[in-house]
């Protein structure tokens, strides 16, 4: 029984940390994207208005959920830290795969805080997100929140006009494409005509426009319309994901060639000298 | 579950019978010579059945543009792989390359359909079959580490060090795999949905793979090979954690009277 206690404390603490981790995501991968989104980082909206229906009884776990965000992103700090620790003692070692994999998981945590910084301090001035109906010839600069787009969420830095909205179908009737043909009008810029399609969002001004949705309705003669929805969002922490995306990769990679070549050894790649120095290869 | 129809039907289910026939030969220490040349006809009969389609889809480029394409590719790239990997580690793994090719062809024989799909506008991307190829590639490369690294909780001394250097590569190679099925995931959802972490079940449960592998590799690192077994342990979780992965969805609806939101 001590034998193996002691083997277990033997291991290494980052071995227990990625056990940790996974054992984490598969909890939230049993509450569900909603719930588990809500945990890690609920909006000021859904602080208000989440209501979970579980074993037939509706929680309202909204106030919960915003402690536990504030909990979870305080964690993710520390950890983001941590790696980033990490990867500068890989400097030392000259493991410098490692050191790409360390910091790219520190980017792409940090860049999450920021969007989610950008979340909870949202205003009417600049919204985070949001969408607007739009029926051709329409145009708009405020966004929409809520279930049927009634809730004033602010004000849009330009403004949309949407020239068309088609869609098209297969021979068989199934959707093949939804295309928002907008102009932009940005102050100071000259107006510019964009697509937006599922797949192909249009930028502007720090926003991502999506094709989110799309419905029939009555204007208000009661003439049939064609309306189409879009979606905005702005991530200030978009770019530093994505840059630890691409050191990630990297990293791995380079690990990757790293064990090909026999870097590894029978101890693992840097073994710790008898005397419990640090060793170096 | 549609059965398909000669000839690609045919010639996938001549190549899944091949490959069942060369793993029973392999398995007897006698036929080796014999099961050596039914595993090379199976080979030959999975490139067939690539050319087949790829004459059949009139295209310059190969036939790599929907998941039955691209198993009926894996198929056929599994004889070069494990030729490769014996080449580097020494290990012979045919037996169990050709059990993985049955698995590998039979979603493509009974399951995708092999028609050209009308996609919804959502999946019409290129980033899907970079996305699925890189998740397909990489399951498949994990599961010969796990098979690589099961005879480690038995093995004597003498064998560790070999099966340890084979399944490790392997390893490695499917971890980049991982990584990048992961990334080109993430950054399909933001192209398509607006976000690049959704907190999706299956998300949570790529995710978790990642980073029981992460656990692999950190625990390789420090210890080394001193205790083999928990090594196999790690690399057959992470295998137990990619069939989980795969079937969540199915699982997870056998309880969704009681989670209603799941």
């Amino acid at each position: 029984m001590s034998r193996w206690l002691q083997k277990l404390l033997g291991l290494s603490v980052a071995m227990w940390l990625c056990l940790l981790f996974a054992g984490g995501a598969v909890v939230l991968a049993f509450f569900g994207a909603e719930v588990s989104g809500a945990l890690m980082g609920c909006t000021p909206h859904q602080r208000e208005t989440l209501v979970v229906p579980m074993f037939n009884v509706t929680y309202h776990i909204g106030e919960m959920a915003w402690i536990t965000t504030i909990l979870c992103q305080r964690v993710t700090l520390v950890l983001a830290i941590g790696l980033v620790v990490s990867g500068i003692r890989a400097i030392r070692r000259t493991r410098y795969d490692s050191v790409l994999i360390h910091i790219g998981c520190a980017c792409v945590m940090g860049g999450w805080l920021i969007g989610q910084h950008a979340v909870r301090t949202t205003s009417e001035d600049r919204p985070v997100t949001g969408a607007m109906a739009l029926i051709d010839g329409d145009t708009m600069d405020t966004l929409w929140g809520g279930a049927t787009l009634n809730e004033y969420l602010g004000k849009l830095p330009f403004t949309v006009h949407l020239d068309t909205f088609t869609v098209a179908f297969y021979k068989g009737g199934l959707p093949r494409e939804y295309r928002s043909r907008i102009t932009i009008l940005e102050p100071g810029k000259a107006p510019r005509t964009e697509d937006v399609l599922v797949n192909h969002p249009a930028r502007a001004h720090g926003y991502h426009i999506y094709q989110m949705s799309w419905g029939e309705s009555t204007d208000h003669y009661g003439r049939p319309v064609t309306y189409t929805v879009l979606q905005f969002i702005r991530d200030p922490g978009l770019y530093v994901v994505y840059t630890g995306f691409a050191a990630l990769f990297l990293g791995t990679i380079w690990f990757a060639a790293r064990v090909f070549k026999g870097g590894v050894g029978m101890e693992g790649e840097c073994p710790r000298k008898p005397n419990g120095g640090e060793g170096r290869p | 579950m549609t059965p398909k129809w000669p000839p690609q039907g045919g010639l996938i289910y001549l190549t899944m019978a091949t490959f069942l026939v060369a793993a029973i030969l392999l398995r007897n220490k006698k036929q080796q010579t014999l099961g050596h040349g039914v595993w090379f006809a199976g080979f030959v009969a999975a490139v067939v059945s690539v050319a087949y389609r790829w004459v059949q889809t009139k295209h310059w480029y190969p036939p790599m543009q929907n998941l039955f394409e691209f198993f009926l590719c894996m198929a056929a790239a599994l004889w070069p792989l494990s030729l490769l990997s014996k080449k580097q580690t020494g290990l012979d793994t045919r037996f169990q390359d050709a059990l993985l090719g049955v698995l590998i062809l039979f979603p493509a024989g009974f399951v995708f359909k092999e028609g050209i799909r009308q996609l919804p506008p959502a999946l019409q991307s290129h980033l899907f079959v970079p996305h699925v190829g890189s998740y397909v590639a990489a399951y498949i490369v994990l599961a010969r580490a796990a098979f690589m690294a099961l005879p480690m909780l038995w093995a004597a001394p003498s064998r560790v060090r070999q099966l340890d250097a084979a399944s490790r590569q392997t390893a490695a190679m499917g971890f980049v795999l991982l990584t990048l099925g992961l990334l080109l995931g993430s950054l399909w959802g933001k192209i398509c949905w607006g976000h690049y972490w959704q907190w999706d079940p299956k998300e949570m449960w790529s995710l978790a793979t990642w980073f029981v592998y992460g656990a692999y590799f950190h625990y390789r690192l420090k210890n080394g090979v001193r205790n083999p077994r928990v090594l196999s342990i790690l690399l057959l979780l992470g295998l137990l954690f990619i069939i989980l992965t795969l079937t969540w969805i199915n699982i997870s609806s056998m309880f969704k009277g009681v989670h209603s939101y799941a």
